[in-house]
């Protein structure tokens, strides 16, 4: 079985209808932000309070919950309900969360005596540790990327190459962060391990495409650097579309079947492999094009002028 | 034998070898739950074998706790102060009895603390926040002191009622010696002291331990650190005669009388009324107190019933989407598909059997991150498998083909793994409990794929090639 045999598309000539798709996908994640007031960081970053409850009778009201914590004096709180259970989160505004735990609970409790709750989960971050952890993301993100910058500018002895590659990386993320923004999916670490694993996923795609135009160019020394682009881009498509059905499969199945703490990890990894494939296509190799093609022709420039000045 | 039979024979070692890290941890699922319970309560060496669950998928209760280093005395190090308040905290969880608990210093002054199972984290918090501050101070002998205690005495009041709120009795508190407090003697009912402010806390405390004085007497003896014995000393130089009240959780314990300067930092205390309240006092010194007060700033608790829940559907998730990858595999490269199969297959064993050796925690995401990995280790089969295709196509036989697919790709699938292999690493070293978890399994299952899906694949080629039973190959 085959999905296609051999291609021929013109992904260089057409480059610049991509980049305009590129550029809308960030434009949309600059909307979603100024739309939504900015990301809904979770309390792992923003600091606070998450109780996940449960009743022996899940029939309950979540307004009569709302009601029931607003009664215990707290004001600012989320509430989220899903088939077997009830998400309370409270950010910041708080002064010892035992006291806190103990208020909620008290105050639930009270309002429906006959049906006994159950705390599932509780978890409680302060502002120092909420702070700690978004400084540690930043470093995870910033380090992995000049890792990767290096590496890849390292194995194609080309420091435009490994930029090419980090800025389809960075388009997914920003895009991917846009998806997340746009869904109300609350940022919490767990999307940072997303969004990292998302990252190496898409270089993953640029390397073997770019690996690929490597050895054409030594192949096929006389055709024009954009012909070779697009016939190794047409080489590798196939193994890029099943290897990202392949995660793309198992993602979707998390985000079915994986429940609660696993559905926003799913989420990002479902439309990330989707970017992931579309960045190095059609962001990466038409972008080692234009910086090689511009490059060159400094190059030729270059050499113009010092013949002419040499009359 | 041939070098192709000996490479096979290795690759069945290891899968053997696998099987048999495995075999305990299977052992252990079959078992049931109050077996389990009691092989945890006899701390049975299978425990040491069997996969380790992290707290989102066991249960349990996740701590990061921050020594106040605001109430540490002016000579004692920070450093110190958290070395010893992580000695203290984990010989109050072993009292407990918790299995397999772990107390970690993080930073400067933070503590991580995991309680893997506990059935009641209020209590076991209850425990380890007990701050029990232990101090030294001097007993207000004044004038302005005996007129707070005959104030006591009138009104009826217990210290800890006025401590909790000392504006309602304004004359006690004009009366108050400047620092000064009132408190409850463990003795003796009534018996309060005045003391001036702490001079020393528990923190500089090294030692305490029971011995016996000239006559034979039960003492306790104790020991400062030198910054510590440095300010004890001048403590005892400018107080001879006075008493020393050693206070513990806000109540004296004992009130000693300075004889003479102490300048080495070793005092004995004696006047106990006997051997047994002298090794209280030896116990309630050593472990009683923490140097400073901790206060809980992280908290992660989940109940067994979500972390049973959590198990079964990352495991259904995860074996969904990774039997459809199975299927999908021979169904479009049909025979190297069973092949990529088999190598899939050899994957997961060998990483499950890795966690197991080396006791990496399997968390909910790292149960994702072992699906994820499978789909990933795929990629290596099918850009050989697409490769090999392309040699077909321009008219090559089945063996310079599947030759050639591996040479010219080895070095694509070493740079994409490598790529995401530093994603990884830098999630591990800056990632959380859950996260770390997450990493391990795909840095792992990454290492392993290299060889399961190149090395094993191209194994199981060149035997089927020497033992003709592949003569045309189909992709």
């Amino acid at each position: 079985m085959q999905f296609f045999k051999s291609m021929d598309i013109d992904f260089i000539g057409s480059r610049r209808k991509f980049f305009v798709v590129a550029v809308s996908l960030l434009l949309m994640t600059i909307t979603a932000f100024i739309y939504r007031g900015g990301p809904n960081y979770g309390i792992d970053f923003a600091g606070g309070v998450l109780m996940q409850i449960s009743f022996r009778d899940n029939n309950t009201a979540l307004h009569d919950i709302r009601s029931a914590i607003e009664e215990a004096g707290v004001k600012s709180f989320e509430l989220q309900s899903s088939e077997n259970f009830i998400l309370i989160r409270a950010k910041k505004t708080l002064k010892s969360q035992e006291e806190f735990k103990n208020l909620i609970k008290d105050s639930i409790q009270a309002k429906f005596p006959d049906n006994p709750m159950k705390v599932e989960r509780i978890e409680y971050v302060g502002p120092a540790v909420g702070e700690y952890l978004s400084k540690q993301a930043i470093y995870a993100f910033l380090f992995a990327f000049l890792g990767m910058v290096a590496y890849v500018a390292f194995r194609f002895k080309s420091g435009l190459w490994g930029i090419a590659a980090v800025l389809g990386v960075i388009h997914d993320i920003i895009a991917c962060f846009g998806f997340i923004i746009l869904a109300n999916k609350e940022v919490n670490i767990i999307v940072v391990a997303a969004l990292l694993t998302l990252a190496g996923y898409s270089i993953n795609d640029t390397i073997v495409l770019f690996d690929r135009i490597k050895e054409n160019l030594k192949l096929c020394v006389k055709e024009n650097f954009a012909a070779i682009i697009n016939k190794s881009i047409n080489e590798v498509l196939v193994r890029t579309v099943v290897t990202s059905l392949m995660v793309f499969i198992v993602a979707s199945s998390l985000f079915f079947f994986g429940g609660e703490v696993l559905h926003t990890f799913a989420y990002i990894m479902v439309i990330g492999t989707v970017l992931g494939v579309f960045s190095s296509v059609f962001i990466c190799a038409p972008f080692v094009y234009e910086l090689e093609i511009r490059r060159s022709n400094r190059l030729k420039a270059a050499i113009k002028q010092s013949v002419t000045r040499s009359k | 034998m041939s070098k192709i039979n000996w490479k096979l024979w290795i690759t069945f070692a290891l899968l053997a070898f696998s099987v048999w890290i495995l075999w305990p941890s299977l052992k252990w699922s079959m078992m049931s739950v109050d077996k389990r319970e009691q092989a945890e309560k006899e701390k049975s060496p299978i425990l040491g074998k069997v996969l380790k669950l992290g707290l989102d998928l066991k249960g349990g209760t996740h701590l990061l706790l921050e020594v106040d280093s605001s109430q540490l005395g002016g000579n004692i190090k920070i450093k110190d102060a958290v070395d010893r308040a992580t000695e203290i905290i984990r010989s109050r969880i072993d009292q407990f009895g918790v299995a397999e608990p772990m107390i970690v210093k993080q930073g400067d002054k933070w503590i991580v603390v995991q309680l893997p199972g506990i059935k009641d984290p209020q209590a076991a918090k209850a425990l380890i926040g007990k701050t029990a501050l232990l101090e030294f101070r001097i007993v207000n002998t004044s004038q302005k002191a005996s007129e707070v205690l005959a104030l006591f005495r009138k009104k009826g009041i217990t210290p800890s009622q006025y401590r909790e709120n000392p504006s309602s009795y304004h004359d006690i508190e004009t009366a108050m010696p400047e620092g000064g407090t009132i408190f409850e003697s463990k003795e003796d009912t009534g018996t309060y002291y005045v003391l001036d402010k702490v001079l020393l806390t528990g923190a500089a405390l090294t030692n305490a331990k029971v011995s016996f004085g000239e006559f034979e007497q039960p003492a306790v003896s104790i020991e400062f650190n030198k910054d510590g014995g440095r300010v004890f000393a001048d403590i005892t130089e400018k107080n001879i005669e006075r008493n020393l009240a050693i206070v513990l959780d806000g109540i004296v314990q004992s009130a000693p009388r300075i004889n003479v300067k102490i300048p080495d930092g070793k005092a004995l205390i004696t006047g106990n009324s006997d051997a047994e309240d002298a090794k209280l006092l030896a116990t309630a010194l050593r472990t009683g107190a923490l140097p400073a007060p901790v206060k809980i700033i992280e908290e992660r608790t989940v109940g067994p019933s979500l972390g049973d829940d959590s198990i079964k559907k990352g495991f259904m998730s995860s074996l969904i989407g990774i039997m459809i990858v199975f299927v999908f595999m021979v169904v479009y490269y049909r025979t190297s598909g069973i092949i990529a199969d088999i190598a899939l297959g050899l994957n997961l064993i060998m990483l499950m059997a890795t966690m197991a050796y080396f006791q990496f925690t399997i968390t909910l995401p790292g149960v994702a991150g072992i699906a994820l990995t499978l789909a990933m280790a795929v990629d290596a089969n099918v850009l050989i498998l697409e490769r090999i295709r392309e040699e077909l196509a321009i008219g090559k036989t089945a063996r310079v083909a599947v030759d050639a697919g591996y040479k010219k790709v080895f070095w694509t699938i070493f740079d994409a793994n490598l790529t995401t292999l530093i994603a990884a690493v830098f999630l591990f070293e800056f990632g959380t409990g859950p996260i770390k978890g997450f990493a391990v399994t795909l840095s792992i299952g990454l290492i392993i794929s290299m060889f399961t899906s190149v090395t094993v694949t191209k194994l199981i080629y060149e035997f089927l090639f020497k033992e003709n039973l592949l003569l045309k190959i189909k992709v």
